[in-house]
C-alpha cells in the first residue's frame, strides 16, 4: 500500500490535521501518484481505528485544497490539478519554511554560508522528476 | 422525529441530600460518537441510568430517541443498546446461552454480529460467562449489546480494566457500529486516547456539573496554554489573581504555566498586568486539555528548587 | 401492525426465556426449601412416633400452629427474597430490565417460577408426610381427608410469605425496619388463618392477603423498589402491608410492655378472685382467694355469706385453708349449648381441630393405656387403636365392642354433645336421645339414660372420683344429665336419684354444674347455672346472674339464688396505665367499626354502671391521638410540599388510624432532600421545579468561566 498513515494520539496535532498533513506529504513526495485512488473513508477509518467522520472531514478538506478529488461513485483520487494556493499563500508558506530552516541552522550553530551550501546540495540530490513536475501544472490563478 | 438521539433538560439527581447530577442540559446529535467524560463519582453513571429510565430524576426531563425516559416503550428499549460498567451477564450461562437468551427478546437480533464479535474476542461458546476474563466479559457483553443492532448505543465505561488488545477490539467494534448511517454512540471513558480517536463530541461532567459540551475540534480550539515568563524569582507572584476560565496553573521558578478555557484578550491582559516579561502560547494536546478539566481546578504551585525547576521546564523557558 | 398471533408467539417466546432463566437461578433455593420442609416433617413424625411408642399418643394432634406453618412460611419468604435480592440494584437491575419486555412480564416470569418452586418444595414433603400418616401402622389415630385442610391452608399462606419475600427483597426502604414491616403483615395473616373457624374463611383470608401482597410485590418490582413510581393501587397495597406490619409490631411491643408492667411490680402475679363456693356444711358462701400465678397455689383471704357478712366459723386461718369444701363433690361443667365452644383456647378451634372428625376418649387417664379410643363422628362409632402396632383393632358401638376393622351394624344416633375431659376419665357419652356409660378398660358400654319424649339430651357429666367413693360411698359417685327441660342426677348404675326442672330464668345459659355436699345434713345437691358460653347476647350477658338451685336430700327444691356474676369485670381494678396506652394507640376507625385486632381490652359501652370514667378517658385519648396525628401528618405534608389532594388523603389516614398513620407515612414515603431557595431563602423540596414558597425555578449551576458549550450542538434540538 503506497499510502501509509500513522496516527499519534496525545499529540498537539488533531487526528484530522495529522491525516491532512500525511496525505499532503505522501502526495507531494510522490509516494502516491496522480489519479491513484485513496482508501475509502470507511476503510481508512477502520484501518486506523478512528472515527470515520474525522476521515471524511480530512478528505473534504484535502478536496477543498485541491489535493484530492472526489469522483462520484468511485471514491477519492489524487487530484491532477494540485495548485490550490494563491501566490501570496505560496509565498507565506515558503517564508515560514525558510524561517524555520534559518532558525534551526542558527540554533545548531551553522553559518549562513554553510546553510546555503547544504540547501543547494539537497537541491542537487532531489528527485529531478519531482521538480520537473511543476506546481503550476493546470495553471495558477 | 427529532434529530437528537439523547436530550437532557435540567436533569438533577440526589443521593440522600447530596446532589450528584446538577441541572444537566445537553443534546447528543443523532449519528454522532459522543464521549461523556468526568472523574469517578462525577455523576456519569447516574446520568446514564436516568436517561434509560432506570432511575427517577429529582427533577428535569430527558428523552432517548425522542421518547421520554420515564416512559420508554419496549420498542425504544429494543433500539437502545446499553452496556453497564460492570458488564453484567448471567454468570451461569455459557457464552452461547447468553446469546440465545438475549436473542429471544429482540426481533432484530443479528446472529452474525454476535458470532463475529464472539470470534473477534476469541471466546469459547461453551465457556461459562462467570469464568471469563475481564476483557472476554467485555467482548461477550458487547456482542449481546450489538447483536440487536441498536440505533443508540450507550456504553458506560466499556474499556474499564481491559488490556490493550481488548481495548483495541472494543474500539474497532465501536467503529463498526458507525457503519449504520444513523447510529449514535454515547459512551463514557477515562481513556483519553480512545476518546480522541473515536469521538465527534464530548461532554465533561465535573463534580456533578456539566462544564463542556461541544465537538472535539471546538474543544481543542478553545483550550489554550500559556507560559508567562517572569524575569526572576523575586518578581514572580506566588499566587495567581482570579482569571476567568482558568483550568490549571502551575508555577515553576520563573514561570507560570496556565491552561485556560476560551481565553479572551482580557485573560491575556490579566496575565500581562502581573508583570510577566513575556507571555508565550504553547501547543496543547487533547490529554492536557482534558486533564485541565478533570484535575483539580485552579492554580497549582510546585515549590521546586532552582535546578529541578530548570530541568523540568528548561524547554519552555 | 403485527398479527396478534405472531405477537403472542413472540410474547410466549420471551416468557419462556424468562422462565428458563428464573428457574435456573431459583432452583437451588427451591431444593434447599424442599430439604428444610422435609426435615421439618421428619422431625415432627419422628417425635410423634417416639411419643406414641410411650403410649401417650391418644391426644388429638394439634394443628393450631404446626412446624409446617413455620417452615412453609420460612421457605416462602426465602424463595421470594432470593429471587430479587441479587438483581434489585445497580447494573444487575439495569441488565434485567433494560430489554424490550415490560417489567410486569419480568415480574410474572419470576412469580410463575418462584410460586411453582415454592408449591413443589412445600407440597412434596407435605404429601409424603400425609401419605405416611394415612397409611395404617404409622399412627394410632383415625385419618380423615379433612385433616389435610389445615396444612393446605398453611401451604397457601406460605404464598403470602413468598410475595412478602419479594416485597422485602425489592423494597428500597429508608428505614431498615420499614422494609421488614410486610413480614409483620404476613404474621398477622397467619394468625388470622390459625384463628378462622372454617377452611373456607381461612382460604378467604389467604386470598385477600395474596391479593394485597401480590399487588404490593408487583408494584415494588415495577417501581424498582421505590414507592413513588408505583401505580396507585400497589402503593395502597404496600401501605396496607406496612401499616398492618407496624400494628403487629405495636401490639407485640405494647404486649411486652404490659407484661413488664404487670409482672414488674411486687405482688403483680397474685390475682384476687371472689367466687361462690359450697361449704362443707352445705352453705353457699362468697370466697375470696389470692391466686399465686407463678406457683399455682391459692390462699383463702376471706369467706363471707351471700349478703357480704363475714362467716364466723371461717375466721381463723387454719379452718379457712382446710375445711372449706371438704366433702363437696362436683361434676364437670355440663354443656347446655350444643354449638358452644367449650374450650379456653383462642387459637385452633374450627377447621384446625380434629374435634369435628373424632373426639379422643379417656385422654384424661392418669396412666398410659395400650389402646387409644376415639369417638369417630362420621361412622358414629368408637374406634380403638393399638398404640404399639398403631393399627385399628376394633370398634365400639351401642351394642358393645367388636374386634377387627369391619364396622358393626349399629351406630350411635345423633351428634355427640360437647365432650370435655379435664383431669379424669369422663365415662359418659351424651347423644340427643341417649347417654352411654363407657368402661374402656373392660371394653364395655351401657346405656344409662334414654331421652323422654319432648326433651333432648344436651350433655352429661359424671362426678366419678374413685377416691371420694372410697370415703363417702356410693352417694359420691353420681351421673348428672342435662336435657332441654330437666337436670337428672342418677347413680352410675342408672338408678334415678334426683330430677329437677331446668331453671327457667337460666334459659340460654352455657353450663350447669351439679355439686353434692356429702358432709352436710341431708346431703343437699346444688345446680349452678353459668351464663358464659351460652346463647345470650352481649347485653343479656352483661346483666345475667349466676343462678343456683339447692335441692334437699328428699328431692325438694330448698332455695334458688340469683347472684351477681362472679366473673364480671371488676371496675375497681381498672389499669389506668394500660387504659391510657390502649386509648392512645387504638385507631379511631377500629373503635368506630367496633373491631378488635387483639389490642388490650378496651372498655366498651356494654359494661354499664360506674365505669363511665375509663370509657370517657380512653375515647378522649383516642380522639386526641387522632387529632394530633392528623396535625403531624399535615405538618409533614406541608413541609414536603404535598399538593392539597395528597395532603387530604394523608390527613384522612391520620384521623382514621392515628399514630399508626404517622408511622406508615414516615415508613412509606421516600423523603426528598430540601435546599435553600436561591430566590426566597427558605427551605424548598428539591423534587419540585418551582419553589413552593416563591415559585422560582432552580437556577443553573454557577458558571466558572471554563464552560465550552457549542451552540450548534444544543441547537440541533
Amino acid at each position: 500500500m503506497p499510502l501509509t498513515i500513522s496516527i499519534l494520539t496525545g499529540s498537539t496535532l488533531s487526528i484530522h490535521r495529522q491525516i491532512v498533513e500525511q496525505v499532503c506529504a505522501a502526495v507531494f513526495s510522490g509516494r502516491v501518484k496522480d489519479d491513484e485512488p485513496l482508501p475509502s473513508v470507511r476503510a481508512l477509518a477502520e484501518q486506523l481505528v478512528i472515527n470515520p467522520n474525522t476521515v471524511a472531514r480530512a478528505y473534504a478538506e484535502l478536496a477543498r485544497e485541491g489535493v484530492l478529488e472526489s469522483r462520484p461513485g468511485k471514491g477519492m483520487f489524487v487530484s491532477q490539478r494540485r495548485q490550490i494556493y494563491s501566490a501570496r499563500e505560496r509565498a507565506r508558506r515558503m517564508d515560514q519554511a525558510v524561517a524555520s530552516l534559518v532558525s534551526e541552522g542558527f540554533m545548531l550553530g551553522f553559518s549562513p554560508d554553510e546553510v546555503i551550501e547544504m540547501v543547494a546540495a539537497k537541491m542537487r540530490h532531489a528527485d529531478s522528476r519531482k521538480w520537473s513536475n511543476p506546481f503550476h501544472k493546470g495553471g495558477a490563478r | 422525529m427529532t434529530s437528537a438521539a439523547i436530550e437532557a433538560n435540567g436533569l438533577t439527581a440526589y443521593f440522600g441530600s447530596r446532589k450528584v447530577v446538577d441541572e444537566l442540559t445537553m443534546v447528543v446529535p443523532r449519528g454522532s460518537v459522543f464521549a461523556f467524560l468526568g472523574r469517578n463519582g462525577s455523576g456519569k453513571t447516574t446520568t446514564i441510568r436516568m436517561l434509560l429510565g432506570l432511575l427517577e430524576p429529582a427533577r428535569g426531563t430527558s428523552s432517548v430517541l425522542g421518547v421520554d425516559s420515564k416512559h420508554l416503550s419496549d420498542d425504544v428499549r429494543a433500539r437502545v443498546g446499553y452496556m453497564s460498567e460492570s458488564h453484567s451477564l448471567y454468570e451461569w450461562m455459557s457464552v452461547r446461552q447468553c446469546g440465545e437468551f438475549q436473542s429471544r427478546f429482540y426481533s432484530r437480533w443479528n446472529g452474525r454480529v454476535f458470532d463475529s464479535i464472539v470470534g473477534h474476542f476469541h471466546l469459547d461458546p461453551r465457556a461459562k460467562a462467570g469464568q471469563l476474563s475481564r476483557g472476554e466479559r467485555a467482548g461477550l457483553s458487547l456482542a449481546i449489546t450489538l447483536a440487536p443492532e441498536p440505533d443508540l448505543l450507550i456504553l458506560d465505561d466499556p474499556a474499564i480494566g481491559l488490556d490493550p488488545v481488548a481495548r483495541r477490539s472494543l474500539l474497532e467494534s465501536m467503529i463498526y457500529v458507525t457503519r449504520g448511517a444513523d447510529r449514535t454512540i454515547f459512551f463514557s471513558s477515562h481513556l483519553l486516547d480512545d476518546v480522541e480517536r473515536v469521538a465527534d463530541y464530548i461532554a465533561i461532567l465535573d463534580r456533578s456539573v456539566l462544564r463542556a459540551c461541544c465537538s472535539v475540534d471546538t474543544f481543542r480550539a478553545s483550550v489554550h496554554r500559556y507560559a508567562a515568563h517572569f524575569g526572576s524569582a523575586s518578581t514572580i507572584p506566588s499566587q495567581l489573581p482570579p482569571i476567568r476560565g482558568l483550568l490549571h496553573g502551575r508555577r515553576s521558578a520563573n514561570d507560570w504555566l496556565v491552561t485556560i478555557a476560551a481565553p479572551s484578550n482580557d485573560t491575556l491582559e490579566s496575565l500581562r498586568v502581573l508583570g510577566a516579561a513575556s507571555v508565550e502560547e504553547l501547543p496543547v494536546d487533547f490529554t492536557d486539555a482534558m486533564i485541565g478539566y478533570l484535575g483539580d481546578r485552579g492554580e497549582h504551585a510546585f515549590f521546586l528548587d532552582d535546578t529541578a525547576a530548570r530541568d523540568s521546564f528548561g524547554v519552555s523557558v | 401492525m403485527t398479527a396478534p398471533g405472531i405477537q403472542s408467539a413472540a410474547g410466549s417466546r420471551v416468557l419462556r426465556a424468562i422462565v428458563w432463566k428464573e428457574f435456573r437461578e431459583a432452583a437451588p433455593t427451591g431444593v434447599a426449601a424442599l430439604a428444610i420442609v422435609a426435615l421439618g416433617w421428619a422431625l415432627v413424625l419422628m417425635l410423634e412416633r417416639s411419643l406414641s411408642g410411650a403410649g401417650a399418643a391418644s391426644t388429638a394432634p394439634s394443628f393450631s400452629l404446626s412446624l409446617f406453618t413455620l417452615t412453609s412460611a420460612g421457605v416462602g419468604l426465602m424463595i421470594g427474597r432470593a429471587q430479587v435480592v441479587r438483581e434489585r440494584r445497580g447494573d444487575a437491575w439495569a441488565f434485567l430490565t433494560h430489554r424490550p419486555v415490560s417489567r410486569s412480564t419480568l415480574f410474572w416470569g419470576k412469580v410463575i417460577v418462584g410460586a411453582s418452586l415454592y408449591i413443589v418444595a412445600a407440597a412434596i414433603p407435605l404429601a409424603a408426610a400425609l401419605w405416611w400418616q394415612a397409611t395404617p401402622g404409622h399412627r394410632p389415630l383415625p385419618f380423615d381427608a379433612r385433616m389435610i385442610l389445615p396444612h393446605l391452608a398453611d401451604l397457601l399462606a406460605g404464598l403470602v410469605y413468598y410475595f412478602v419475600g419479594l416485597v422485602i427483597g425489592m423494597r428500597e426502604a429508608r428505614w431498615y425496619a420499614s422494609r421488614f414491616m410486610p413480614f409483620g403483615a404476613a404474621i398477622f395473616c397467619t394468625t388470622l388463618v390459625l384463628g378462622m373457624s372454617t377452611f373456607g374463611a381461612a382460604l378467604g383470608v389467604v386470598a385477600a392477603a395474596l391479593l394485597i401482597a401480590g399487588t404490593a410485590a408487583w408494584g415494588s418490582f415495577i417501581g424498582g423498589g421505590h414507592y413513588a413510581p408505583q401505580p396507585r393501587i400497589s402503593r395502597v397495597a404496600l401501605g396496607i402491608l406496612v401499616s398492618v406490619g407496624l400494628a403487629v409490631v405495636g401490639v407485640i411491643a405494647t404486649g411486652i410492655l404490659s407484661i413488664a408492667w404487670t409482672f414488674g411490680r411486687p405482688g403483680a402475679t397474685d390475682l384476687r378472685q371472689t367466687d361462690y363456693e359450697i361449704m362443707s356444711n352445705g352453705v353457699l358462701a362468697q370466697v375470696t382467694r389470692m391466686r399465686h400465678l407463678l406457683v399455682a397455689t391459692s390462699t383463702v383471704l376471706d369467706v363471707r355469706d351471700l349478703a357480704g357478712a363475714p362467716l364466723q366459723q371461717y375466721r381463723d386461718s387454719a379452718s379457712k385453708q382446710l375445711s372449706l369444701g371438704t366433702g363437696v363433690i362436683s361434676t364437670a361443667a355440663i354443656p347446655l349449648n350444643p354449638k358452644g365452644q367449650y374450650t379456653e383456647y383462642v387459637l385452633g378451634h374450627g377447621y384446625r381441630r380434629t374435634d369435628d372428625i373424632f373426639v379422643p376418649l379417656g385422654a384424661g387417664a392418669k396412666t398410659p393405656s395400650a389402646v387409644s379410643w376415639y369417638f369417630s363422628r362420621r361412622p358414629g362409632l368408637i374406634a380403638a387403636y393399638d398404640n404399639q402396632s398403631a393399627r385399628l383393632i376394633g370398634w365400639m358401638g351401642p351394642d358393645g365392642f367388636s374386634p377387627g376393622v369391619s364396622l358393626p351394624p349399629h351406630r350411635f344416633a345423633g351428634p355427640l354433645s360437647p365432650y370435655t375431659e379435664i383431669g379424669y376419665k369422663q365415662p359418659l357419652l351424651a347423644f340427643p336421645n341417649a347417654v352411654y356409660r363407657l368402661d374402656l378398660d373392660q371394653r364395655t358400654i351401657r346405656k344409662v339414660r334414654t331421652a323422654l319424649t319432648g326433651e333432648t339430651i344436651l350433655g352429661a357429666a359424671s362426678s366419678g372420683d374413685s377416691t371420694a367413693l372410697s370415703v363417702y360411698g356410693s352417694p359420691a359417685q353420681f351421673d348428672a344429665i342435662a336435657t332441654t327441660t330437666h337436670v337428672y342426677v342418677q347413680s352410675t348404675a342408672g338408678a334415678p336419684e334426683l330430677t329437677a326442672t331446668r331453671d327457667a330464668q337460666a334459659a340460654g345459659y352455657g353450663t350447669v354444674v351439679v355439686s353434692r355436699a356429702l358432709r352436710a345434713p341431708g346431703t343437699p345437691t346444688f345446680l349452678r347455672y353459668a351464663p358464659r358460653n351460652g346463647t345470650l347476647s352481649r347485653t343479656q350477658l352483661a346483666i345475667a346472674t349466676d343462678r343456683f338451685t339447692e335441692i334437699g336430700g328428699d328431692g325438694v327444691t330448698v332455695a334458688q339464688y340469683a347472684l351477681p356474676r362472679s366473673d364480671s369485670t371488676d371496675t375497681d381494678n381498672t389499669e389506668w396505665a394500660a387504659l391510657t396506652v390502649a386509648g392512645l394507640t387504638t385507631p379511631l376507625m377500629e373503635r368506630i367499626v367496633g373491631l378488635s385486632f387483639g389490642h388490650m381490652t378496651v372498655p366498651t359501652g356494654a359494661s354499664t354502671q360506674a365505669s363511665r370514667a375509663p370509657l370517657i378517658l380512653s375515647w378522649g385519648l383516642t380522639l386526641v391521638a387522632s387529632l394530633v396525628s392528623c396535625l403531624i401528618v399535615i405538618g409533614i405534608g406541608r413541609r414536603y410540599a404535598f399538593d392539597s389532594r395528597r395532603l387530604r388523603h394523608w390527613a384522612a389516614i391520620g384521623i382514621a388510624v392515628g399514630p399508626l398513620g404517622v408511622l406508615v407515612m414516615l415508613a412509606l414515603i421516600e423523603w426528598p432532600a430540601r435546599e435553600r431557595c436561591p430566590a426566597c431563602g427558605r427551605e424548598r423540596v428539591v423534587t419540585r421545579e418551582q419553589c413552593e414558597h416563591c415559585g422560582a425555578p432552580f437556577g443553573a449551576p454557577a458558571l466558572d468561566g471554563t464552560e465550552i458549550f457549542e451552540i450548534a450542538v444544543v441547537a440541533v434540538a
